[in-house]
């Protein structure tokens, strides 16, 4: 379980996120959504430890900055980033010793072969395709096995048949158990099996609905995101007026 | 193994074996190797001539420009520490070390580590001056083996330094400020110092200058003194000041790991903005594409907006001049002209030579190597708009050309002026060397061409390295040959006109190579 507790952040005057509160139970899949430089990334980075904040910040109960929580979180980056000189395989490797895993390898192999990097393992990082290098990061990532997964715009970059194979890994993580957030613009790519969605706008939380929130009307997530931040958008334009 | 270790070592070892897949690279390490060796053994050859007469330099010397070396670089980190500080990190350390369940103070080791290998590698063109280092003073191998280690040591440290000042800094004007009063304030002792010794050595700079970086206050100035400190207690043999100055050092170092590791919070979020940055200048690099948006941001606020004019082709020109009012207060002029001014200003105002001023021009023309990919035109290639917009091709190229020539003729001629002034040359003469410089930079712009044109977009890097410096050298020989022989049979009376050969030499290779692969937009495709 993930849980955010008036979660503040700050880069000198600019309020990257505000005060923003949510949790994301065990077996659900959260999307964060939101225009661009709404505070998405730097919220998922705050969760992944990678920044300071105000606030607090819950993974399993525990404080998302100390090695427990550190272990049983995975994060995938926006940009992803290998080292040069690592094979495909030997990230896999570094990750396995850096998470102190035993009995990774079939586990490895198994996602090499769902992310057909299989023919890909001797590969240096330097040598992959940036399609490629996203799908290492997310190996990478799932390899720990965590039970709370951080994706930050995952699909971008992916072939179609890396965007099935992580949807349907995303849906059955969240079958045994994690807890997912995942940022993304691509709505298309999660609204068939989204459970929470927070729309972020200007570092604020604009709208929290569950998929049960808007089951039966006409809404869907792209709608309630237009319908969202046009509001507010038309808002603000008439109180300018 | 750990993972920071199987990270180090792994790393390590596919670096060395990817040499299988590029021979060539081997062959270039090899080449080093032995060039370095060469060095040696002509150094050591060069001390036997020393020795049968000539006198060596005053050591103290070489302590000035390892302290000044030190200054500059600890003041650049200070001043990068203030804007995005400096990492010890890569993204990829980002993504995968800080998420996992590894101690901030191992990973920071671990960083520290690499950062000093990487330092050890990019610190081998020193090695290259042990001739003139040789040469000039009277050192043993094993001091010039101190003074490389020294340099690596200073490089590291103001890592650190910019790393620490970013993290005392970083959200706090305030703070700022003070750092920024602090560097103000040792400058002004520093310049105190110098001038008290300049006065007590009977007005003589040099004795003055002497006399600084012997006193024991100046030693005492972190990294500035402590390196001149190690340095000649090193030389000296003395074990009490070698042993101070490591252990300042030492201290100054882990007072510094120390505010990085302080209290609850990681010192992360510090290095992600710098971690980021940096990514993005070698992702930059890496593609030929210039840094400067990334170096220095735009102060639109500050100046005229639009386009002042251009139509169809012309409009290159244009464009390249409003980004250059977008990046500097008076267009053309920048941080370049002002460095290469002032160092040009020193240079000619310690070296007494007949031809000092020509070595100026050299020097100016042997940076233009490593800004020619950087240039207006190379950039411009890269992008589609110069192959989309109507127009004859050699317009397009001659516009694309021309601002990098415009900002060449009004470089050359402040810095020639200046170092003209300061040398007591004629102003003639620095205005045929402006001229010569423009020429240079005219025919830089045609390099590019004829590289694009013989390459195309996707050109293996090292191949076009290797015909680069042949295309390069055949493009210059002429010019080059005339106005050496110029420069020896003219009375001194018209020593001005020797760098006209050269001169014209460029301007006619430029029109020739101009006409000759003018079609390059239509024919060309789009870089990479």
């Amino acid at each position: 379980m993930i849980e955010l507790i008036n979660v503040t952040k700050k880069y000198g005057k600019l309020l990257a996120n505000d005060n923003i509160s949510f949790r994301v139970e065990s077996g659900e899949i959260s999307i964060l959504a939101g225009p661009n430089g709404a505070g998405k990334s730097t919220l998922i980075k705050s969760i992944a430890g990678l920044l300071r904040f105000q606030g607090k910040i819950l993974i399993n109960g525990m404080e998302n900055k100390t090695n427990a929580a550190k272990k049983s979180l995975g994060y995938i980056p926006e940009t992803p980033v290998l080292y040069e000189m690592l094979t495909a395989w030997e990230h896999m490797e570094f990750v396995a010793r850096a998470y102190s895993l035993v009995d990774w390898k079939d586990y490895a192999e198994y996602l090499f072969e769902r992310f057909e990097l299989a023919d890909k393992k001797k590969k240096l990082g330097s040598e992959l395709s940036k399609g490629m290098q996203q799908k290492v990061s997310i190996c990478c990532g799932l390899l720990p096995r965590p039970n709370i997964l951080l994706f930050d715009e995952p699909f971008v970059g992916l072939d179609p048949h890396a965007i099935k194979e992580l949807k349907n890994t995303i849906v059955e993580q969240r079958n045994q158990g994690a807890s997912v957030i995942i940022s993304t613009h691509m709505l298309d790519s999660v609204t068939d099996y989204w459970d929470t969605t927070n729309i972020l706008v200007k570092g604020k939380i604009a709208a929290s609905r569950t998929r049960e929130d808007i089951a039966g009307s006409n809404e869907d997530l792209e709608k309630l995101f237009f319908e969202i931040t046009e509001g507010i958008k038309a808002s603000e334009n008439g109180e300018e007026r | 193994m750990k993972a920071l270790t199987y990270l180090l070592i792994t790393s390590l070892k596919n670096r060395l074996l990817s040499l299988r897949k590029k021979p060539a690279l081997l062959i270039l390490y090899i080449i080093i190797g032995a060039y370095v060796a060469f060095l040696f053994v002509i150094s050591s050859k060069t001390n036997l001539e020393m020795e049968a007469g000539n006198a060596y330099a005053d050591i103290r010397i070489l302590y000035i420009i390892l302290s000044a070396l030190a200054g500059l670089f600890v003041y650049t980190s200070i001043i990068g520490g203030l804007s995005k500080g400096s990492t010890l990190f890569n993204m990829a350390d980002v993504g995968l070390l800080f998420v996992a369940p590894i101690s901030p103070i191992k990973i920071l080791i671990y960083g520290l580590i690499k950062h000093m290998g990487n330092t050890l590698v990019a610190s081998i063109f020193i090695i290259f001056q042990i001739p003139n280092v040789k040469r000039g003073f009277d050192i043993s191998y094993q001091e010039i083996v101190f003074l490389f280690l020294i340099y690596t040591l200073v490089l590291f440290y103001s890592q650190l330094v910019s790393m620490t000042t970013y993290i005392l800094t970083n959200l706090s004007n305030k703070r700022k400020n003070i750092v920024k009063s602090m560097i103000v304030v040792l400058g002004l002792l520093i310049g105190l110092l110098v001038f008290f010794n300049y006065i007590s050595a009977g007005r003589n700079l040099s004795s003055g200058l002497y006399q600084t970086v012997d006193s024991l206050v100046y030693k005492l100035i972190p990294v500035v003194g402590w390196s001149v400190m190690l340095f000649s207690s090193l030389v000296e043999g003395n074990l009490l000041w070698i042993c101070i100055s490591l252990l300042l050092f030492l201290l100054g170092g882990l007072g510094m790991i120390l505010i990085f590791t302080r209290g609850k919070d990681d010192y992360y979020e510090d290095v992600l903005v710098s971690t980021e940055y940096n990514y993005q200048i070698v992702q930059k690099a890496k593609e030929g594409k210039s840094t400067i948006t990334i170096n220095k941001k735009a102060k639109v606020k500050d100046i005229r907006l639009g386009f002042q004019g251009g139509n169809g082709p012309s409009v290159l020109f244009y464009r390249d001049l409003l980004e250059r009012r977008r990046t500097s207060k008076i267009p053309y002029i920048n941080g370049y002209t002002i460095a290469a001014t002032l160092a040009a200003g020193a240079f000619v105002h310690f070296i007494k030579e007949r031809f000092v001023l020509y070595s100026v021009l050299g020097f100016l023309i042997y940076f233009q190597i490593f800004m020619v990919n950087l240039g207006q035109l190379a950039q411009e290639l890269k992008k589609p708009y110069i192959y989309l917009m109507p127009g004859r091709s050699i317009t397009k190229l001659v516009y694309a050309s021309l601002g990098n020539i415009v900002k060449a003729a009004l470089d050359g001629l402040i810095i020639f002026m200046v170092a003209g002034i300061v040398s007591g040359r004629s102003l003639v003469l620095c205005l045929f060397l402006a001229l010569a410089y423009t020429s240079s930079v005219a025919l830089f712009s045609s390099f590019t061409i004829l590289m694009q044109r013989i390459f195309g977009a996707r050109p293996n890097r090292l191949v076009q390295g290797i015909v680069g410096i042949i295309i390069f050298i055949v493009l210059f020989s002429p010019g080059i040959v005339l106005s050496i022989l110029a420069g020896s049979f003219l009375p001194s009376s018209l020593e001005f006109l020797a760098s006209l050969p050269f001169t014209l030499s460029c301007i006619g290779v430029t029109v020739l190579v101009f006409l000759a692969c003018g079609n390059l937009i239509d024919k060309a495709e789009i870089g990479a």
